[in-house]
């Protein structure tokens, strides 16, 4: 038995045990929807109260998302950000040997449909991650969208040309610049005085807001942050995985 | 009376996408699929937006149902396009 075959029994192992014990806890979960459950009594009727109070913030998923619950957002995006990478480190080789062209690039119809497409996605992209607080869309909703109008370019015209618009160095290094931009305000929220991802305190630096609309325009930085990552990993996972890893052809 | 009209456009729209659903199924090559998918989805997808739009009445919605079709209108025929290109270009090896 060769090193690798152990090592993927082993794999298969620790993934079994893990998997039986998230199985074993599901049992003591609340019933789905049960009135008396502690989630249903305390935290959700607290929300649906005072966030509008609390944040100024319209739409309670958005509020919940980026303000009460910004930690659990911020490592969701780190995910976002680690499986961008992971994909990566997995995929990427060194440049082939043999020169094979394909010629995989769309129709002039495709790529003409195509270039009046995508400014109007990158629009309605953006259009979500501005409005995440009053309707329903956000940082994770506006990035998949500007992420596959990428794609869509890279179907279209080829990869190499959608990598000479977002070169693979841009990608990482914005995927990461994303996750900074969250965390970076959890930050600067302790610099001035505040808990970590305490946004009300932001009120001291940003002119003409109160504790309470700090907090709102926060949400729009975090969401901004939020979406940057998705849209680079999408795009990044997309360009490993459509290449074989090689980033010179493919769809 | 707009009852009758929303019913009517509903059913149309149903019909259709009904249609071109069993022609994915039934047709015998791809050419015939895409054929039926998008001719029928095209229209269906189109008049159960119009049946909304009256039963919801004037409102801001007309605007994005209406952009909503044009999108449709521009996109399926698009993918259509692809599929049977693409069909035919590996065919043809």
């Amino acid at each position: 038995m060769s090193l690798l075959k152990e090592f993927k029994v082993l794999a298969f192992l620790v993934v079994l045990v893990t998997g039986a014990v998230l199985v074993y806890a599901i049992g003591d979960f609340p019933d789905w929807g049960d009135p008396i459950s502690p989630a249903s009594e305390h935290v959700s009727s607290y929300y649906i109260e005072n966030a509008i109070h609390d944040t100024a913030v319209p739409n309670i998923v958005t509020a919940l998302l980026a303000d009460y619950r910004g930690f659990d957002t911020m490592f969701e995006t780190v995910v976002v950000f680690v499986a961008g990478i992971a994909v990566l480190f997995m995929l990427r080789r060194p440049k082939r040997e043999s020169e094979v062209s394909m010629d995989v690039s769309g129709s002039p119809i495709v790529k003409t449909a195509t270039r009046i497409m995508v400014p109007m996605m990158q629009l309605f992209a953006l259009y979500i991650v501005a409005h995440g607080h009053h309707s329903p869309g956000g940082g994770f909703q506006g990035g998949v969208i500007l992420g596959a109008s990428l794609i869509l370019m890279a179907i279209a015209f080829g990869l190499p040309s959608a990598l000479k618009k977002i070169s693979n160095k841009a990608t990482v290094m914005l995927s990461a610049l994303g996750v900074l931009i969250f965390s970076g305000i959890g930050i600067l929220c302790m610099f001035l005085g505040g808990n970590f991802l305490d946004y009300s305190v932001l009120s001291a630096i940003l002119p003409g807001t109160d504790r309470v609309m700090a907090r709102s325009h926060a949400m729009l930085g975090v969401e901004i942050g939020v979406a940057l990552t998705v849209m680079t990993a999408m795009f990044s996972i997309y360009a490993d995985l459509a290449s074989e890893g090689q980033l010179d052809q493919g769809l | 009376m707009m009852d009758i009209w929303v019913n009517l456009f509903l059913i149309g729209g149903l019909f259709f996408i009904f249609v071109g659903t069993l022609g994915v199924l039934r047709f015998p090559d791809i050419y015939c699929r895409a054929h039926a998918l998008n001719k029928a989805m095209t229209l269906g997808i189109s008049l159960l937006l119009i049946s909304a739009t009256l039963h919801i009445g004037v409102s801001d919605l007309w605007v994005k149902a209406f952009a909503i079709m044009i999108f449709q209108y521009s996109t399926i025929p698009l993918s259509g396009h692809v599929l049977a290109l693409t069909a035919f270009r590996f065919s043809s090896k």
